[in-house]
């Protein structure tokens, strides 16, 4: 496997979406998050190769990771879709019915470099087309953002004009009073504080009905509901002013760290390892995660509304639309994504279909069956790649950085066994994670900051206790 | 492995230190995104390279 085909395990349409959400966000860990997207990929193509066969426990353990993130890669695509005007299934099983039938075909490889280098030239393109249409090279866009009053929406937006749409449950906290319009019939939370007390309403809302919200509500929206706003006001969930986002704090330091533990050895679990003349694959990756990094910039300084629906494809999606010269081109960017999904999935039922052996087509088929009907329930995209790259951290990562040398303890190789402790590990903290101490929250959040260790550390006693 | 994981170091001491100094403008774009943006990835594709063509001599 030459590394640019490996790299297409994590250039999937979840970590450019989310990548440019966050950055529109402003979300505390966005420098940190990008950065990271291009480093641990990096240090997963410098590790070293692994010669044997990997045992049973390892290859069910790769092919949980792969699911995951296969469902969460799968997720953008559903919504594009969606924001297309088709239904959210139509995306999902496109994609998943092209990467069967490309993945399952013998003999030809040369697709999966193909998908990779068009999903990602589909979306440096684009990207170019809107730094030419805004006349604003990205660090000017930036100081565009960050010189903003407020982040207000705008009269064309379609959060103003058709009404909005949310991907997922997402509760607003509102800092001035709006009026909305329910599209679709739904039912609206709004907490109210009334001095030390709040007050929670439920409003029963059909179509063309009105609510108000005043400062310091919160508004709690179901996932699929439509909704306008009115022009002129300030997005709610977003940073009040352009000064707030570029100066958006910084993370909790244990986040923040569990955050990278999960994105580095979920890595080194998943892409492989780079073989000679491989100085192709760290270009690309830094060309597409800044290249999402922009958009979420242009974002901001063009249409700050664009992460109000949860979707990590409406940045994407809805940003040509805002700028005139790039009108139209939205569906090249949905080709994109389903051209970075396809390439994606070549690479993952590399690292997992090569050792499932006769078996791997079924499995390979269960795994995309599975991964696309997980993906047309609401969702977080970036909660299904966090849990997918964990495990495969806990599993992957973790025993093999061990370096167990192939020893071996009851017939099992001690990767094997660290893959269990690993799995038993990271299932656990998922299980006990509510009922974890407020101290604990990272762990609970990233149960690879645990369970990663696990694994490690049985690999590295079973040698011990065999060498002592 | 451990030199590029190392380049992450960077942003975490500047989210840590007082005063925020990831947030200080140099040309108008703040230090924080200076460094993820452009030191910090010319510095990990540069280690790569050179660990790559270092392993495969």
């Amino acid at each position: 496997m030459i590394a640019l085909h490996g790299i297409a395990a994590w250039t999937g349409p979840v970590l450019v979406g989310a990548v440019a959400t966050r950055v529109a966000a402003g979300a505390p860990d966005a420098p940190l998050l990008v950065l990271a997207v291009v480093v641990a990929p990096l240090v997963a193509l410098v590790q070293p190769r692994v010669a044997e066969t990997p045992h049973v426990v390892c290859a069910a353990a790769a092919a949980v990771s792969a699911t995951l993130v296969l469902a969460a890669s799968l997720v953008p695509l559903g919504d594009a879709a969606l924001l297309l005007g088709a239904r959210r299934w139509h995306g999902v099983a496109l994609a998943a019915v092209l990467a069967l039938l490309l993945t399952l075909t013998p003999g030809r490889h040369g697709w999966r470099l193909a998908a990779l280098a068009a999903g990602g030239g589909a979306l440096l393109l684009v990207l170019g087309v809107l730094a030419s249409g805004t006349a604003r090279a990205p660090w000017d866009a930036w100081r565009d953002a960050a010189a903003r009053p407020a982040l207000r929406f705008g009269e064309a937006s379609p959060w103003v004009t058709e009404g909005g749409w949310f991907a997922r449950r997402t509760s607003l906290a509102f800092a001035e009073g709006h009026r909305l319009v329910a599209v679709t019939p739904g039912t609206f939370r709004v907490v109210e504080q009334e001095g030390a007390s709040y007050v929670v309403r439920d409003w029963r809302l059909a179509a063309g009905d009105p609510l108000s919200v005043r400062p310091g509500d919160r508004l709690t929206v179901e996932a699929g509901s439509r909704v306008r706003f009115e022009a002129g006001k300030r997005v709610p969930g977003a940073a009040s002013s352009g000064a707030v986002w570029a100066e958006a704090g910084a993370a909790p330091l244990a986040t923040s760290v569990a955050a990278l533990v999960t994105l580095v050895l979920g890595a080194i679990g998943l892409v492989p390892p780079a073989g000679r003349r491989a100085m192709a694959a760290p270009a690309a990756l830094v060309a597409l995660a800044l290249g999402a990094a922009c958009w979420g910039v242009y974002a901001v300084a063009t249409t700050p509304d664009v992460m109000l629906g949860g979707s990590v494809a409406e940045p994407l999606l809805r940003l040509p639309e805002a700028v005139p010269r790039a009108r139209g081109l939205a569906p090249v960017v949905a080709l994109g994504l389903l051209a970075l999904f396809v390439a994606a999935a070549g690479a993952l039922r590399e690292r997992v279909g090569a050792p499932a052996g006769s078996r791997g087509a079924v499995v390979w088929a269960a795994m995309l069956a599975l991964a696309a009907v997980g993906s047309l329930w609401p969702f977080d995209p970036w909660f299904l790649l966090m849990a997918g790259l964990g495990f495969a951290a806990a599993t992957i990562a973790a025993p093999r950085l061990a370096a167990g040398g192939g020893r071996r303890v009851a017939g099992w190789p001690v990767e094997a066994i660290g893959a269990l402790a690993g799995g038993v590990a990271f299932v656990g903290v998922v299980v006990l994670g509510p009922r974890l101490p407020v101290a604990l929250g990272a762990v609970a959040e990233s149960p690879a900051l645990l369970a990663a260790p696990a694994g490690w550390l049985a690999v590295r006693l079973l040698r011990w206790t065999r060498l002592a | 492995m451990v030199a590029l994981t190392s380049l992450l170091a960077p942003l975490l001491l500047l989210a840590l230190l007082p005063g925020a100094p990831g947030a200080v403008r140099v040309a108008g774009v703040s230090l924080a995104w200076w460094y993820a943006g452009l030191v910090g990835p010319v510095l990990a594709v540069g280690l790569t390279t050179a660990l790559l063509v270092r392993a495969s001599e």
